[in-house]
């Protein structure tokens, strides 16, 4: 249990992607539509993994993907979980648009569902991790005892993690002036935002492998930091899922 | 000197004279453990991963050695699967340690550092005329594109082996490495591997780009006794199985990690060499 287990072909990361298109997803954020910023940093994500799949000329499967954009319903938009090989060769994601509401509860149960289905084949595999972007208060049910649900699966590498960005301007005291320099959100931090209260409740502790590489990539988070980001900023919204992306690997 | 192996050895490139005998992994195929028994006794195997053996791929180490009547050279490199052709970098890296361990006078931790700064003149233009296949798909080609321009890495392990002589009166035993490849030495067959110290990271290597990464090569030197009863070990992380074992492991039991039957196969290329004298 203490997720150190090596992405590869032979065993696979899962990584479950949660993607908020409510209409205030619409919305500017340093002068861009904040859902650009996430398709950018999601595709960036992506591209990490094929840079961390590559060994001579050849992309190793050693990412497994599902991406689930919600709204007032769930959209899969890779129609089910794909390799970072077939995701390569598609070439690009397909579009995120803004929709109405932000039902996360629904896209936690399916996630679930996934999770319930993949498991069993999954006990050599690094514990999987559910990525959820959100900006803004869930409008359906309490997507939290689904979130604690996740968070109790496990296989022997560990728990299955579940990582929020919320993109939101009200929820630390201070701006993050250098993200680079930043320490993360603490189980003792005190948020200024309820709701971003509850995503905390639903945000697993950053794993100190997770961590080890995120210091690679220079981001200076301190352990025991908890796998939520404040999406202030184009970087932070981007660090966010580089975490997602920091499995282990050789 | 007398060479054995348990199966017929194809893929490797090796020379034998009565005083002298040059080993080289080939990176395309394995080799069963062979011993060759001298003034230094060796054994060595090298296995390529599963699923490189399935794909026909070069193996990402590389090994090699080379011994006479009086001196032992040998050098271990394990090619970074993330940088771009790792397997490249460690074939280049281990043929040029070679030459160097094998012509210089005294080697040295300074005179090892100018000569891998050296190197990376001629290994990035090796590099840089590896193609990228224009069928590869447009994300991976840009991703290796990207890799290619940040250079190869390997880590390693090098030294050199001076047994004592008409007019040496102690004998000298010299190493040095970047990376978490493993090297432990035992005398008077106590392991004593905590000599080399606490350096072996992960994050240092050898780049074709910039030459070493995460600060200057790792050295260690002794003098060398009459009869102590040494024993060297050199294996790549692929045989990390080995990390808790003390005792001389028998042949059949070697190879066993080789057919790592339990897993179908390594699940990671593996060097493996032992000099004993």
């Amino acid at each position: 249990m203490n997720y150190t287990i090596q992405a590869s072909q032979r065993t696979p990361a899962l990584i479950i992607y949660l993607i908020d298109i409510s209409a205030s997803m619409n919305m500017l954020m340093e002068d861009r539509r904040r859902i650009d910023i996430v398709y950018d940093a999601l595709s960036l994500a992506i591209r990490q993994m094929v840079f961390r799949s590559t060994k001579g000329n050849r992309l190793t499967p050693r990412y497994r993907i599902a991406i689930l954009a919600y709204s007032d319903d769930v959209y899969d938009l890779l129609n089910g979980i794909k390799g970072i090989d077939e995701i390569a060769a598609i070439g690009s994601l397909p579009d995120l648009t803004p929709k109405r509401f932000s039902d996360s509860a629904k896209a936690f149960l399916q996630a679930e569902r996934i999770l319930q289905a993949e498991i069993p084949n999954m006990q050599d595999c690094p514990a999987p991790l559910v990525c959820h972007m959100t900006d803004g208060v869930a409008t359906g049910d309490d997507p939290e005892p689904i979130a604690r649900r996740i968070m109790s699966m496990s296989v022997p590498d560990g728990n299955v993690l579940v990582e929020n960005i919320f993109i939101s301007d009200h929820l630390l005291d201070q701006p993050i002036a250098e993200p680079r320099r930043w320490k993360g959100i603490l189980p003792d931090t005190d948020l200024k935002d309820e709701h971003a209260r509850k995503l905390m409740n639903m945000s697993s502790v950053l794993p100190e492998s997770y961590r080890e590489m995120l210091v690679e990539a220079d981001y200076q988070l301190s352990p025991g930091a908890l796998m939520m980001l404040p999406g202030t900023c184009q970087e932070l919204v981007s660090i966010g899922f580089q975490m997602s992306a920091a499995t282990p690997v050789r | 000197m007398r060479r054995s192996n348990a199966r017929a050895e194809a893929m490797s490139s090796y020379s034998f004279t009565d005083t002298r005998y040059r080993y080289e992994s080939k990176q395309t195929g394995e080799q069963p453990l062979t011993r060759v028994e001298g003034r230094f006794t060796c054994r060595y195997a090298y296995g390529r991963a599963a699923e490189t053996v399935k794909l026909s791929e070069q193996g990402q180490d590389f090994m090699a050695f080379s011994m006479n009547d009086q001196t032992c050279c040998f050098v271990l490199c394990d090619g970074v699967g993330l940088s771009y052709r790792g397997d490249v970098a460690a074939r280049f890296l281990g043929q040029r340690l070679m030459s160097w361990l094998t012509a210089a006078d005294q080697p040295s931790g300074a005179a090892l550092e100018k000569r891998l700064k050296e190197l990376t003149a001629e290994a990035e233009g090796e590099i840089n005329r590896l193609e990228v296949d224009d069928g590869t798909p447009e994300l991976l080609r840009d991703v290796l594109r990207e890799k290619q321009r940040m250079g190869s890495e390997s880590m390693y392990i090098c030294g050199r082996i001076e047994l004592p002589g008409r007019f040496q009166r102690k004998g000298r035993l010299w190493l040095a490495w970047q990376g978490d490849s493993r090297v432990r030495l035992w005398r008077h067959h106590q392991e004593v591997t905590a000599e080399l110290g606490d350096r072996f990271r992960t994050t240092e290597r050898w780049s074709t780009r910039t030459g070493p990464i995460g600060g200057k090569p790792h050295e260690y030197e002794c003098r060398l006794d009459q009869g102590a009863g040494y024993r060297l070990q050199l294996y790549s992380d692929g045989l990390n199985d080995l990390d808790p074992l003390t005792e001389l492991i028998p042949d059949e039991q070697v190879q066993v990690l080789f057919n790592a039957r339990h897993t179908d196969g390594l699940e990671d290329d593996a060097s493996f060499l032992e000099i004993v004298w």
